[in-house]
């Protein structure tokens, strides 16, 4: 996968510059995060349901190669056909192929944060193939050029200003002359532009949020309806998904139907909830008559039966972005992955190289709520201070801090020593020249860090191990 | 070390407490003592092993958990004035030495026996703070504790007892900026991440500010100190501590 | 080839043998049970309480609920509703109930082709979350739910089932899955644009869901 995480630093100090996305993070914020509060806390089942669906996605991965097969044949029973992706050039190249076996030559497309992964709608374009995002935010930006910033409300990050100015650059070859200011209005325009791309779509290319192995059912969790239009309209429909996206029957993926929306949205259930099982049959009157599955594994099986297992359970709600005090603050680019927040900093250096994302997994206070709000409870600080157990061993980190660290432990065993030395640095502290009122305003080196915004309490006067023993308090 | 009187507590002073406040170690003393038990404190005790934990030094984070439960094991309760700490003698320890045939069934022991202070003050001590007469404070619930601990109640219910009446923040889940090393590494996101906390602080009006944390203390008063802000800020225990009759501090 | 190969890397990741019989037995056990996973108080109303919550679940999502006794009653307000001038697409399955409304609305239906106005019927409701359910089978075009501006739908109050799970019992016992089943839970919206919802984002900007009490 490509990243531009390297470059976390910069891009996170240009997002807290940056007052349209600061403004945009506290919408996200006051949203999302406080509708799914209200979304849960009406639910008295919420928590059983999590403990649930997490125990149905470690049955599935433990038995992973055998739900896919079962999976594979029941969509060959339906009618469809099921293709395996090692690698995302594996992927890119089956859709192409697909498309070109059909003579295709315009392409609608719903959400899909797969597709992102593998960088699939450029690849499209540039063998010629008129592909078109149509879930509004992704439509959005990709008339823009960007990124996705949020794994479901993509464009998050640009006002309303912004979008307006991109639709009047590229909508007047449809007819529309003014710009539009209006919220509704921009979302009327999209709606008459993408409707005759809907139309007129030779292939419709879609993620899936889950599939089904009983039934060799896919499911797609959209508000707007661009999914069905997409995948129901034009003849041939090819999903591309992660093999991790497998739940066993169709009871299992109503649970999950019943935790999704509520952690990503604060709605019960999104307005459009789609179960497709294979190609257009006799008696249908719409509906197309190629169905393809593209199966991508792209670092996804490397992570089964090791420390990163658990971040398979995943599905995507964006639950841990809307809560994470950093995402919150620098948004979704500053990460440099089409995956950000915590699940961004635990899943990019997974399918990108450790070196190039080692800022992700430590920027981040460890806070944990991203885990308290995780419908299917993964552990993400722990697998974020697994990251950063590796980047000590690939000794990726900075040698002064992992030397500093053992120091450290080494004076955890040498009390005396340790308590020498806190008390020397208890009389430097104490009489420090930059300080006043009993705050130090300026310290050197990595403390610097810390008095570029806030100041630091003088410590009192003797450690605490020098007071107590001077009140003459009893040492065991 | 000589025979030591049952409902003996040994106090985990941690690091903060130790070299930079160390008043929030004698209130505690004072609380746990007017709470009817005795209190020592272990010499060798130096850190919980946090900061390797977090800083992807696991090893050594392993070796350091296996001295402080040396230290500690043998007393009756250990009790933390922080929830970061007492989340790592409690929650982390035995996860840390779930492989360690020797150590990961003393973790386990040791953990039973750990408490953070207000936890210990209400769940095992059923103690009741005198009377303190201050205006109405907010309250900082620090993410570790809260966590990995679930400490929310204990402090509120301690700080209702003593009379003291909270304004909530808006949001009492989110982070304040410090995370250990985050706060130097991203000193920046920190920075932001300090500010909302403080805006919450002044939005609540309270010139008193109350948590249980030493890491969030010195982070959210100096960004408050930093801003020319006159809020006071402590630990729960200098607030409960302050209206304890004598004997005077830090005589046993 | 890419599926031996993908295969292979999760049975050696898993430390299994394809010939493992248990994990075989295991899977197809948990295929064949269908047994329901904990399904909340809502989901497991009986009678007028099931409608309510029908009703409060769809109406707070967008639709626009109506509680009529017969069909010559939805036709009255459909007609209410339709603004003047207007046209209306019914389904095949619609014009089968024997709604009356005047011939001279009525558009034929044509693929791909954008309305105003549909009526349709649906498969069954479900009350948990206020949800119709649709079906690209049984005489209604699955995208005409999605090409109209306004859409109608027709269904009696014995059809509203109480949650997912009895959805699944109703269409396992009618021959299995269709293409393409849909959970219909209020107007087309978005919140793309700065966390505002709007309706009309693909689908229609209304939703109208005619309960009716006796049969179609």
């Amino acid at each position: 996968m490509d990243v531009t995480s390297q470059n976390f630093i910069p891009l996170s100090e240009l997002a807290l510059d940056d007052d349209n996305l600061q403004e945009a993070l506290k919408q996200l914020s006051g949203r999302l995060a406080a509708g799914r509060t209200a979304s849960v806390t009406e639910l008295p089942e919420f928590d059983q349901l999590r403990i649930e669906a997490r125990d149905i996605k470690n049955h599935v991965l433990e038995h992973l190669d055998l739900y896919l097969g079962a999976f594979e044949q029941q969509v060959e029973k339906h009618g469809g056909t099921v293709h395996w992706a090692s690698s995302e050039e594996d992927a890119r190249q089956i859709v192409l192929n697909l498309c070109r076996s059909v003579n295709a030559k315009r392409v609608t497309k719903s959400k899909s944060m797969v597709t992102e992964e593998i960088n699939l709608v450029p690849f499209l374009e540039s063998h010629g193939l008129e592909t078109v995002e149509t879930d509004l935010g992704e439509y959005i930006i990709q008339l823009r050029g960007e990124k996705p910033s949020h794994i479901v409300v993509p464009a998050v990050h640009l006002s309303k200003e912004q979008v307006s100015e991109t639709f009047f650059e590229h909508h007047r070859k449809f007819g529309f002359n003014e710009k539009n200011t209006d919220r509704g209005a921009l979302v009327a325009e999209a709606r008459h532009v993408l409707r005759e791309k809907f139309v007129a779509a030779d292939v419709g290319i879609s993620g899936a949020n889950f599939l089904v192995a009983e039934t060799g059912t896919i499911v797609l969790v959209t508000n707007e309806g661009n999914a069905e239009l997409t995948t129901a309209l034009p003849n041939t429909h090819i999903v591309v998904t992660g093999i991790e996206k497998i739940v066993p029957t169709l009871e299992d993926v109503s649970t999950f139907v019943r935790i999704l929306a509520r952690s990503a949205l604060g709605a019960d259930i999104s307005a459009y909830t789609s179960f497709i099982t294979g190609p257009k049959r006799d008696g249908d009157l719409d509906g197309p008559e190629n169905f393809h599955v593209v199966l991508v594994d792209n670092g996804r099986s490397e992570m089964l039966g090791g420390d990163f297992q658990d971040m398979l359970r995943c599905i995507r709600c964006s639950a841990c972005l809307n809560h994470c005090p950093v995402y919150l603050s620098v948004g979704g680019h500053a990460y440099g992955s089409v995956y950000s927040g915590p699940m961004g900093a635990v899943l990019t250096p997974q399918l990108a190289t450790l070196d190039a994302t080692k800022h992700l997994a430590n920027a981040s206070s460890l806070c944990g709520r991203c885990e308290s709000v995780c419908p299917v409870m993964i552990p993400l600080p722990q697998l974020l201070r697994q990251w950063r157990d590796k980047e000590s061993e690939q000794k990726l980190n900075p040698a002064g801090m992992r030397w500093g660290l053992r120091l450290w432990a080494w004076l955890g065993q040498q009390p005396a020593v340790y308590r020498l030395i806190t008390s020397i640095a208890n009389q430097v502290l104490n009489r420090w020249p930059e300080q006043a009122n009993g705050f130090i305003q300026k310290l050197p080196a990595l403390a610097g860090a810390w008095t570029l915004s806030r100041d630091l309490r003088r410590p009192e006067q003797g450690t605490f191990s020098q007071q107590y023993r001077k009140a003459g308090g009893k040492r065991v | 070390m000589g025979v030591l009187q049952p409902n003996t507590i040994a106090l985990f002073v941690t690091c903060l407490v130790e070299n930079m406040k160390p008043a929030v170690a004698f209130d505690a003393i004072a609380l746990l003592e007017d709470a009817g038990y005795a209190v020592v404190v272990p010499a060798n005790q130096v850190c919980c092993g946090q900061p390797n934990l977090n800083g992807g030094d696991r090893k050594n984070a392993i070796a350091t958990a296996r001295r402080v439960i040396d230290a500690f094991i043998h007393f009756d309760y250990v009790v933390v004035p922080s929830g970061s700490c007492g989340g790592m003698l409690k929650h982390h320890y035995p996860q840390l030495l779930a492989e360690d045939s020797d150590y990961s069934g003393k973790s386990a022991r040791l953990a039973e026996k750990v408490f953070e202070l207000s936890q210990f003050l209400t769940e095992v001590a059923d103690y009741k703070p005198s009377a303190v007469n201050c205006e109405p404070v907010t309250y900082h619930d620090a993410c570790a504790g809260l966590r990995e601990l679930d400490i929310q109640s204990e402090p509120r219910q301690l700080l209702a007892n003593a009379g003291v009446e909270i304004t909530e923040l808006e949001e009492t889940e989110s982070c304040c900026g410090f995370g250990g090393t985050f706060c130097v590494k991203y000193p920046d996101i920190s920075a932001a991440m300090a500010e909302r906390k403080v805006q919450d602080v002044l939005r609540t009006g309270a010139d008193t500010l109350v948590m249980g944390d030493l890491g969030c203390m010195l982070n959210i008063e100096g960004k408050l100190h930093r801003d020319g802000h006159s809020v006071r800020v402590i630990h729960f225990a200098e607030l409960l501590a302050a209206s304890i009759p004598a004997p005077a501090r830090g005589e046993s | 080839m890419s599926k031996l190969s993908i295969m292979a890397a999760i049975r050696q990741r898993l430390h299994v043998a394809p010939e493992d019989q248990t994990r075989q037995r295991a899977i197809v056990s948990r295929m064949t049970r269908h047994r329901a996973n904990t399904r909340p108080a809502i989901g497991v109303l009986d009678g007028i309480a099931r409608l309510e919550q029908f009703v409060h679940s769809a109406t707070r999502k967008g639709a626009i609920v109506s509680q009529v006794n017969d069909i010559a009653a939805a036709a009255t307000t459909i007609l209410k509703v339709l603004p003047v001038g207007s046209h209306i697409c019914l389904t095949s399955a619609a014009t089968e109930t024997g709604i009356k409304l005047p011939v001279d609305l009525i558009e034929p239906w044509n693929p791909k082709t954008s309305v105003d106005n549909s009526l349709s019927t649906c498969f069954c409701g479900i009350a948990e979350s206020g949800s119709l359910v649709v079906r690209s089978d049984t005489g209604n075009s699955l995208s005409l739910n999605f090409l109209s501006d306004r859409h109608f739908v027709l269904i009696p109050e014995r059809d509203i089932l109480d949650s997912m799970e009895s959805v699944w019992a109703k269409v396992r016992e009618q021959g299995g899955m269709p293409r393409d089943l849909t959970f219909v839970s209020g107007p087309s919206s978005t919140g793309d644009i700065e966390m505002r919802m709007e309706t009309g984002a693909h689908g229609p900007r209304e939703l109208h869901i005619l309960m009716l009490a006796g049969d179609l």
